[in-house]
């Protein structure tokens, strides 16, 4: 063997195996499934919303005209206005009940694991289940609800929730906040337990409250985790489809439609898939526009803007 | 190391022993997919019963069966039949949004030959118009039905209360009925759909046949007097004088069955195809056609949906044949006995065991002069205004006459599109 050839055989054996080589080998056939299931999907439904296609027979092209019919479409405003009232109210309602929680929890109170179970559990039951339910308390033949207003004096209230145009949208955000509360309190709780007790020990010694400790010190420790979950609830408040289909189906006339439960109709049973592809389109530019607008107002935030 | 020759022979080699088990597997049984929407428990156990005695009668077909509810089919059986991956046999509604959409589509096997051939030549003629799409038919319309009101008999025999002769009849017992407590009609719309079945219900006694025809069949406008006082009558009137459910849209059909049925509710009205829900209450149930103004009634009849042949089935043969079977009169017992299902022939029912309501309604419907069921003739468009805007009425948000004009612009967007 010559002196060359340990470094041949190093050289080889480099070559042979690659790290990066090989990660990307890893990798492809995460990125083949997604190219299958994802972004082909998505391309060919940009194409479908330019198209009048009802599903059954092949789409024809049909320029910007779903477009323009989508934007002085009075219904799909309609719809895009109850999901802005779903995202608002979908979004404070369980990240500031579900800090409140966790914080709580955090504090060591008696029984917090067992309360963190409890509170978790609605994220583990089947969405349908939880709608279908609620859907039995909302009832205003035999619903809790509105017996348990009657024998509390507060009869005047009892309605037709989920059959009431003034009440169903909210009725129907009631039982989704209910179910994703959970998640809010898990996460978060997970994160207060990365917080810097010492820094809250010392603010407590400077003679700092608890409010002034939760804004200066907690909030700021947890803000990625809560950014996420904003996020995250914006988004999912944008795409609502399951727990409004199964209650309200989008009624009482329209009262509680979203754009999700809009596009499938319009898609499947009056067989207007380009139109419903098209309104599913906008809702996805958006959804991407407030989650934007979101992570850039929290960079803002932390470098002090 | 093989060679690049040793690969061909070896293919080759394989090709040449796997060709004739190719062969075999085409000579062996043919496998029919079948998809349909009997998946309740007492129509599906009945479909498995005349799926097993037809498989015995034909041992080289043996059917692969995927029962699902009729809103599972609707948004996966367009795409699964244009794709080549859906049934042979399908179980489909037969409306213009639906069956006559997979026609258009090219989706459907024509079935004049069959026709022509007499493997249906028992069924109603007028029951082939319903999938009969341009100028071919493509499939056999099924469940033969109407619409009636089911009573409590017990609660009027108590209330000393008679099946209505007129409609101010009708109003009177609804009114002796809520004065004794009970909800006089469950009606419940939180679905949208039942809505359908109640304009049916009072347009026809309204506005009588040859104007249902004309609305239905000849493109006259629904923006018509006749129409928004149908409306009127039922989804205001009947809704303002506390007749219905309160908070109808609030309440799901299931649970206006459920009111009734727990004899909170003094009547019903529905399709004949709730007579196996209804027969479960625990007192008398009577029926009779909800009355015009005048007395008498013309009560609407309808098909549910009906079987048809995908285009791109490899077997046509063994899809008609199963077809045939189906309709055949000798199974009528099946259909009628465990389905609760009214088969679209003459049959001589006097020798099944069948609910006394089944009975009348066999009676009935080929004994009465029959209207037309809305919405199985009309477009999507159509039937989701009839959705919405008649819970908009219920609610006070919109007055009959501008449902009427709704509906008119609903047809008139549907024809353009």
């Amino acid at each position: 063997m010559s002196a060359t050839q340990p470094m041949v055989m190093r050289a080889r054996e480099a070559r042979s195996f690659d790290p990066n080589r090989a990660g990307k080998y890893f990798v492809l056939p995460a990125l083949l499934l997604y190219g299958c299931f994802f972004v082909y999907p998505f391309l060919s439904s940009i194409y479908l919303s330019f198209t009048q296609w009802n599903g059954a027979a092949a789409p024809v092209f049909n320029g910007l005209d779903n477009y323009i019919r989508l934007f002085g479409d009075a219904r799909m405003w309609g719809a895009l206005k109850n999901n802005l009232i779903w995202v608002v109210l979908g979004t404070i309602t369980p990240i500031v009940i579900g800090l409140f929680l966790s914080v709580l929890l955090w504090s060591g109170a008696v029984g917090s694991l067992l309360f963190r179970i409890v509170y978790f559990l609605p994220l583990v039951v089947s969405p349908v289940v939880v709608s279908v339910t609620w859907g039995w308390i909302y009832n205003p033949l035999f619903g809790i609800l509105n017996r348990f207003l009657k024998m509390t004096g507060l009869g005047s209230l009892a309605t037709g929730w989920l059959g009431n145009p003034s009440t169903a949208l909210y009725a129907v955000l009631v039982t989704a906040v209910w179910g994703y509360l959970g998640f809010c309190v898990v996460v978060f709780f997970s994160a207060l337990q990365k917080v810097d007790g010492e820094l809250l020990d010392a603010a407590t010694l400077d003679g700092a409250g608890p409010l002034a400790r939760f804004w200066h010190i907690v909030l700021p420790q947890i803000r990625p985790v809560l950014t996420m979950v904003i996020v995250y609830t914006v988004i999912g408040g944008f795409n609502v489809f399951d727990v409004i289909y199964i209650m309200t189906r989008g009624g009482p006339a329209g009262a509680s439609e979203v754009i999700a439960t809009y596009t499938y109709k319009a898609s499947f049973q009056q067989n207007e898939v380009g139109y419903g592809t098209a309104l599913s389109m906008v809702m996805t530019v958006i959804a991407l526009l407030a989650a934007i607008v979101t992570l850039r107002l929290r960079r803002d935030t932390e470098d002090g803007i | 190391m093989i060679s690049r020759r040793q690969f061909a022979m070896g293919a080759l080699a394989t090709t040449a022993i796997g060709l004739p088990a190719l062969s075999r597997a085409q000579d062996g049984p043919v496998t029919l997919r079948v998809w349909d929407s009997f998946a309740d428990e007492g129509v599906d156990a009945g479909m498995r019963a005349l799926i097993a005695t037809f498989e015995a009668q034909n041992p080289g077909i043996k059917i692969q069966r995927d029962a699902q509810t009729t809103d599972s089919l609707r948004p996966i059986m367009q795409t699964a039949l244009a794709s080549g991956t859906g049934p042979d046999v399908l179980y489909y509604d037969t409306g213009p949004g639906y069956g006559k959409v997979l026609a258009d589509a090219g989706l459907l096997l024509p079935l004049d030959d069959a026709y022509a051939a007499g493997v249906f030549s028992h069924v109603y003629d007028w029951t082939r118009a319903r999938t009969t799409y341009g100028s071919k038919t493509y499939g056999v319309a099924n469940e033969l039905e109407t619409y009636w009101a089911f009573y409590n008999a017990d609660l009027f025999k108590q209330l000393g209360l008679a099946a209505p002769n007129t409609y101010a009849e009708f109003l009177n017992v609804c009114a002796t009925v809520k004065a004794a407590g009970v909800v006089p009609v469950a009606f419940a719309d939180q679905g949208g759909w039942p809505a359908y079945h109640l304009f049916s219900v009072y347009l026809n006694n309204v506005a009588g046949k040859a104007k249902m025809e004309s609305l239905l069949l000849e493109g006259a406008s629904w923006d018509d007097p006749d129409v928004a006082e149908a409306i009127k009558l039922f989804f205001v009137d009947m809704n303002q004088a506390g007749y219905l459910i309160p908070d109808a849209s609030a309440v799901s059909y299931d649970d206006a069955i459920a009111l009734f049925t727990g004899g909170q509710a003094g009547m019903h009205i529905s399709g004949t195809w709730a007579i196996g829900d209804v027969a479960k209450a625990p007192f008398q149930v009577g029926w009779f056609f909800v009355p015009k103004a005048d007395g008498g009634a013309l009560p609407p009849a309808g098909l549910g949906s009906g079987y048809f042949v995908s285009s791109k089935t490899a077997n046509k043969d063994a899809a008609i044949k199963f077809l045939s079977f189906l309709f055949d009169p000798a199974n009528a017992k099946v259909w009628m006995e465990q389905m609760g299902i009214l088969p679209p022939y003459k049959v001589d029912a006097s020798a099944f065991a069948l609910p006394g309501l089944f009975n009348d309604a066999v009676q009935a419907v080929s004994g009465q002069e029959m209207g037309y069921n809305i919405d199985v003739l009309t477009p999507d468009k159509f039937n989701n205004a009839m959705n919405e805007g008649f819970q908009a009425v219920l609610l006070g948000q919109k007055t009959p006459e501008q449902q009427a004009k709704d509906l008119q612009a609903a047809m008139v967007a549907s024809r353009a599109s």
